[in-house]
């Protein structure tokens, strides 16, 4: 084998080509051979067939619901005669009227059927539990699910469509060993991580699986795949399998397989959906009653003091406010305090309270001092902005296709159209999804495949902002009393007042315009060639382009904007991409007990990109073409730029499978892969592997009925992951700085402008793969001919050589260089069990059960050395040092959390304490736990007192799935998962609402508890708290949760109702997504959903289904 | 039966053939492929790639006096004024004054590159090490344009040195023994060692010598700004 790969290493490739040209040889030789033996075996046994009494039988197959089973695999037991079955389950063939015919079908327990001189039999077959048979995609080529050697995942489709999955994400929640994100947008999605975090560098997708569509590398998001069209999905996991392909196969493999047309009659299927999407979990702003509460708590608690008559820290004692209580409530409430209206009114001089009302006074001691929030709060004119930032989206999603299949043609055609609308305002998205696959048998050995996949979808969308820091636009925290339209009924630009501002989105959005999308066209071309001696030649090829579009403009008709920094943004891109490969594959059994499946793999790849942008600005003399315009723009605000970019890729193969038996499996395999972006030197790296399973409760020796699968698996390889952010950081670059110039006066006086270029990155030469060496074991058990099964795995992954920025002395001119150094380790089991709990005629009941638990830990980073000390300062050996700045620390996970700990608030009896650390009763208690830089037992807070508080990544993740089926028509599923273990940091609880000038200047804040003297919490800091000096003050969250994800019901109208109509299949189905969720922090809800830490959507879904 | 089998082979061979030249030979096919940035290769085959790293090198003359950024209260000479008999730190405002050199002048104080108010000690040894490696980038390079006449080529790296060497001067009087850099590295490096003081003047009194004789006066040159003869003269005189 090795010798192989050897010869095709050459760099003289005409070497290559030549063992290319002596294989094909080879080949032809052997089939010669083969055809000439088989054309001497057929005609004997034509010869002695023709002595014995030959009846023709005819048979019905049905299926176990007693409709009839077309495709099924009817064949004389013991001889090569067989036929297929028909549209009506009907089948017509020659045999002895004493032979044995067997009755088989993908799903179905394989029956045997006794002939005994009858010539008319009907069969009904019986539904396989066992899923031995099934056949999982493994990459160039179908295997057994009872030939895995490796850790493979399988999730069907079908299984999930009661749930209306919007995107692909959806179907995969509930994987082991698989974290799915979660995206709140109208678009959906979510990020994607198989086995935890393997690298530190995580720029550009870096850790997410490989997507491997239809057997060709996707270079797409998941988007572009419309979930009806899904057939079935394989996660692979471990090396072994992951092995066969390249590019980032370290970070796991997720192959999509799409649907192909069933043989039977043509099949059209409708499928219709709409539902109703509503924001579940978001912060509150306070209504106005509580925001006028809000602003007089704020202003006591700048009154709290120390009474010194007392010694009890109380309010009214310091400020503007002191001795005055009840300065800022509510005339009107004056009863606690025991004081009348006017003594209220006297606790200012009259000269400022002279001719204002009542209100006017108190509206003015609260801060509300712009004339406009002062008249609607007087007269208690008020505006929900909240209502006005958040809806009800409605989804459509309507999809039909058309599938068939003939002996010769297989087809499957499906065309999708989606609109979504988010729960912010504004936020949008629809896509158009097309689907067209033909495969073609042009001959008995050629086959001919084309699958074309177009989509068209919007990006992005011009909605509320959301954003909380101080200076991004937010329409939320507008005052409850600043105003929404104008007294014109116009939208109003600063509802805050012209002081202050504020934002309102409708005022801005009636002078915005965005076309933004994406248009793809996704194409696979597949040849296979069947040779004799089970030799297989495939050819396949997928060329996919990409165009991007962008025109974005903003009108100066806005009378906030000015037009020389506004006016319309071009973009357009173009993404073309190919990659092929030749596959010769071998596929033998010797002596019925050796079974070979050899596999040969060369691939090339080129990705290359194209992209174009405009900003043109200071459009006169006017903008109302919008973005169609861009030639009166002014040149000097204007600019624009291009940016092109080339890769290109290259592979080699080989694997070889091995099976004794059906007993013990073995897998092998090599693959070499060169990349561009690591070209300058040695582009290539080699990644073998190896796996090897046993089937142990087929031995001799194994006699444990219960048990009817037991399977033992181990491997070990190495992968690559190749992906970078930008594919030119090994190469050095000049960079024009601000692109600004330098000025020169010529002899004449006039003067020159002249760019200049700066070198900006170092190159580096010797850039590789990031590799990562993973050993995994694993054990498949399945009981009660598999009515109970699980599988458990146990697996350990390094990954080393990651591409990192290592810190260069700045006196080189270089700040850093991207390199290759490090070592992440990542060690977990998986377990997964799945039960079919109860199987009546009326009533069934299926369990699933998933769990994961992963550990990251940081082996080695930069390779910098430092000293070890002992207690008396003696060097006592050396370390290596952590990387501070980037929160990585050796021997710690990736997301180790590192800071101060807060333990809790200053209450009002330990005004003294906190006096110490110049902080007040209210203000948060940080931990100062390294002792020995205190100054007179004063505490000195600074890096020493940093503490490991906990990780960020969740390393628990669990998921469960119950299905029932009631009266064979019912369906109803309830999935839940839940991720624990993880924490956060959140500074929000110390309430710095005047960040900003925020609340100065009358701004609304999110509602949350907050610490005063009658609501001592010790959960929640005062108002405006501060912390010591030198110590950061957020403070450590439980972000455990569990999620109730999805309740669905379905409804399958009968077949017999169905069968006068001409339907297949009708269904109603309702569910809801995002149930209720459950976090294990209690405060955490007042800062949105645990799983996002911000918004979360509920959905409500109806949809029909109907098949013909 | 041999129809069959030729049939086989013409409608395969080809495919192979095919797909064998799709792919060309491996080693070109992996070559990485820089097309919308420049890449230093191919930028300093040409003049011009020359005169604009000359280009910042020249600019980065005048922000001692001017900052490159928006300095409202102080600018870079303002610091070598105050550490000198020029000026003294005037703001009373402040809690903390940073002319308390004992607690500003330290390994942990700060070193900033861009303030309003502060010391502009990160300033100088950053740009000063910025005008360095753009003067070692033109010396490194300049043997990749082969276009140049002899006296040209003496002519950008007369220029080049006067840059590094006014850049060595300020460097070694602010900062003492500091590293010696004299070209564009190749491969990273972390050990470094400081160069005496003395030598460093040593080499850039000789590197000026050059530059006098090569450096043409200003009624040679295109433009004004450019280094001409009479300011290496004047280099090489302090």
């Amino acid at each position: 084998m090795t010798n192989f790969i050897r010869i095709k290493k050459s760099p003289d490739c005409v070497s290559g080509f030549n063992l290319k040209k002596k294989l094909i040889l080879v080949c032809v030789l052997v089939s010669l051979s083969q055809v000439q033996a088989y054309a001497i075996s057929n005609k004997s046994t034509t010869g002695l067939k023709n002595v014995q009494s030959e009846k023709i039988i005819n048979g019905q197959v049905d299926d176990e619901d007693g409709m009839p089973l077309p495709g099924a695999t009817v064949s004389v037991k013991g001889t090569k005669i067989g036929v297929i079955t028909d549209v009506d389950g009907k089948f017509t063939l020659k045999a002895d009227e004493n032979a044995v015919l067997e009755i088989s079908f993908v799903g179905y327990t394989t029956k045997e059927v006794a002939l005994k001189g009858n010539t008319t039999i009907k069969v009904k077959m019986q539904k396989s539990a066992s899923t031995l048979d099934e056949v999982v995609v493994v990459g160039y080529g179908k295997m057994k699910k009872k030939d895995l050697t490796g850790s493979i995942v399988q999730v069907k489709a079908e299984a999930l469509a009661n749930q209306n999955p919007q995107t692909v994400q959806d179907l995969l929640r509930g994987v082991p060993g698989l974290k799915v994100g979660y995206s709140a947008d109208a678009k959906g999605g979510g990020s994607l991580q198989i086995r935890g975090q393997t690298s530190v560098y995580s720029d550009g997708g870096h850790n997410s699986p490989l997507i491997i569509l239809d057997g060709m590398q996707f270079y797409g998001e998941l988007s572009e795949i419309n979930p009806d069209d899904i057939g079935q999905i394989d996660i692979l996991k471990d090396a072994s399998a992951t092995s066969v392909y390249g590019s980032k196969a370290a970070a796991g493999v997720i192959v999509i397989s799409t649907k192909k047309g069933k043989t039977g009659k043509p099949m059209i299927n409708v499928t219709t959906n709409m539902t109703v999407n509503t924001k579940s979990a978001y912060r509150d702003v306070y209504s106005p009653e509580g925001y006028v509460k809000y602003r007089e708590d704020w202003e006591t608690a700048k009154s709290y003091g120390t009474n010194t008559a007392t010694g009890n820290y109380e309010a009214w004692i310091t400020g503007t406010a002191a001795g005055k209580a009840g300065y800022f409530s509510n005339p009107n409430q004056l009863d606690q305090y025991g004081i009348s209206q006017a003594q209220w009114l006297a606790y200012q001089p009259a000269a400022q309270t002279q001719g204002k009302s009542l209100n006017e006074v108190w509206g003015g001691r609260l801060g509300i001092t712009d004339a406009l929030l002062l008249k609607n709060f007087t007269a208690g004119k008020t505006h929900d902005w909240y209502n006005s930032t958040f809806r009800t989206g409605l989804n459509h999603d309507h999809n039909l296709s058309v599938s068939g299949a003939g002996d010769k043609v297989n087809y499957y055609m499906s065309v999708g159209y989606l609109t979504a609308e988010g729960a912010i305002q504004g936020n949008d998205y629809n896509a158009v999804r097309a689907n067209m696959k033909v495969d073609a048998k042009i001959t008995d050995w050629l086959e001919f495949g084309a699958n074309v996949n177009f989509q068209d979808r919007s990006d992005g969308d011009i909605a509320v902002g959301t954003g909380t820091n101080y200076w991004d636009a937010n329409m939320l925290r507008n005052s409850p009393f600043s105003i929404f339209k104008e007294t014109n009924g116009e939208y109003a630009r600063q509802p805050m007042g012209p002081t202050i501002g504020g934002y309102n989105y409708y005022y801005d959005r009636q002078f915005m315009e965005l076309e933004k999308g994406y248009t793809v066209l996704n194409t696979i071309f597949n040849t296979k060639v069947t040779l004799p001696a089970g030799i297989t030649y495939s050819f396949n090829v997928a060329p996919r382009y990409e165009f991007f579009y962008n025109r974005y403009f903003q009108s100066s008709g806005h009378k906030g904007w000015s037009a020389a920094t506004i006016g319309v943004d071009r973009e357009s891109g173009k993404k073309f991409t190919w990659n092929l490969n030749n596959t010769l594959a071998w596929d033998h059994t010797f002596n019925e007990k050796h079974h070979i499946v050899a596999t040969f793999v060369q691939e090339a790849e080129e990705l290359q990109t194209w992209s174009d942008i405009i900003r043109a600005r200071n459009i006169q003399p006017s903008d109302a073409l919008g973005f169609h315009n861009t030639a009166n723009a002014t040149l000097l605000n204007s600019s624009f730029s291009t940016n092109d970019t080339h890769q290109t890729a290259n592979a080699l193969m080989a694997r070889l499978f091995y099976s004794f038996d059906n007993r013990y499996m073995l897998t092998a395999t090599v693959r070499r892969d060169g990349y561009s972006a690591f070209g300058a030197s040695y582009p290539y790296a080699t990644f073998p592997s190896v796996a090897f399973a046993w089937n142990f409760n087929k031995e001799s020796w194994f006699n444990w009925e219960p048990l009817s699968t037991g399977k033992l698996r181990l491997s070990w390889g190495k992968n690559g992951n190749r992906s970078l952010a930008d594919p030119y950081i090994a190469l050095a670059n000049l960079g024009s700085g601000t692109g600004a110039t330098m000025g020169y006066v010529d002899p004449s006086g006039n003067i020159v402008d002249m760019k200049y270029l700066a070198i900006d990155r170092m190159a580096n030469p010797n850039l590789q793969w990031e590799k990562t060496t993973a050993s995994n074991i694993g054990l498949d058990l399945g009981f009660l001919n598999d009515r109970i099964s699980s599988t458990i795995d146990i697996y350990r992954m390094v990954t080393n050589d990651m591409i990192m920025s290592q810190r260069l002395p700045g006196f080189s001119g270089f700040g850093s260089i991207a390199t290759n150094l490090g070592e992440v380790e990542n060690r977990g089991i998986e377990v997964s069990i799945n039960t079919v709990n109860i199987k009546n005629p009326n009533f069934e009941w299926t369990t699933s059960l998933g769990f994961s638990y992963n550990e990251n830990t940081i082996n080695a980073l930069y390779g910098n050395m430092e000293d070890v000390k002992d207690a008396n300062g003696n060097v006592i050996g050396t370390k290596e040092s952590d990387d501070k700045t980037n929160g990585w620390f050796i021997g710690r996970p990736i997301s180790q959390i590192w800071d101060y700990k807060v333990t809790g608030i200053w209450q009002k009896d330990e005004a003294v304490e906190a006096a110490k650390v110049n902080q007040r009763p209210g203000d948060p208690k940080v931990e100062n736990s390294y002792t020995a830089d205190d100054v007179n037992g004063k505490p000195t807070y600074n890096e020493k007192d940093k503490q490991f508080l906990g990780e960020a990544a969740p390393p628990i993740n669990w998921s469960l799935r119950n299905e029932f089926r009631f009266y064979k028509n019912w369906d109803l599923t309830i999935n839940m998962y839940s991720y624990a273990g993880h924490k956060s940091l959140d500074g929000r609880y110390m309430n710095t609402y005047n960040d900003g000038s925020l609340y100065t200047n009358n701004y609304n804040p999110f509602v949350n508890p907050y610490w005063t003297i009658d609501n001592p919490t010790n959960d929640w800091a005062r108002l405006d708290a501060r912390g010591p000096a030198g110590a950061g003050t957020a403070k450590l969250y439980d972000r455990t949760f569990i999620r109730l994800d999805n309740i669905s019901l379905a409804y399958t109208l009968p077949k017999d109702l169905l069968g006068r109509l001409n339907v297949k299949t009708f269904k109603i189905y309702a569910s809801v997504q995002n149930v209720a969720t459950w976090a294990a922090s209690k405060e955490w809800k007042y800062y949105g959903d645990p799983e996002t830490g911000g918004l979360a959507t509920r959905m409500f879904n109806l949809g029909f289904n109907l098949s013909l | 039966m041999k129809r069959y089998i030729k049939n086989k082979i013409s409608t395969l061979a080809p495919l192979v053939v095919a797909t064998a030249l799709l792919v060309s030979c491996s080693d070109d096919f992996l070559e990485p492929d820089p097309l919308s940035f420049y890449e230093p290769e191919t930028t300093f085959t040409t003049e011009t790639g020359l005169q604009a790293t000359l280009a910042i090198a020249d600019k980065g003359l005048r922000n001692n006096y001017i900052h490159y950024n928006a300095a409202s209260n102080s600018v870079p000479i303002g610091t070598e004024y105050v550490f000198s008999d020029m000026a003294k730190y005037g703001k009373t405002d402040n809690t903390s004054t940073i002319s308390d050199f004992a607690k500003t002048i330290v390994p942990t104080g700060s070193f900033k590159t861009a303030t309003n108010d502060d010391f502009y000690l990160g300033f100088y040894w950053d740009e000063g090490y910025n005008g360095i490696k753009y003067a070692n980038t033109v010396l490194t390079y300049i043997d990749n344009v082969t276009s140049l006449t002899q006296d040209v080529k003496n002519k950008y790296i007369g220029q080049a040195y006067f840059h590094r060497a006014y850049r060595y001067l300020n460097l070694v009087y602010q900062f003492g023994d500091i590293p010696l850099i004299t070209k564009i590295l190749e491969v990273p490096k972390q050990s470094y060692y400081s160069t005496k003081k003395e030598a460093i003047i040593e080499m850039i009194t000789a590197d000026m010598e050059k530059a006098v004789e090569w450096v043409p006066e200003q009624s040679k040159l295109p433009y004004l700004g450019l280094v001409n003869k009479g300011a290496c003269r004047q280099l090489l005189i302090k």
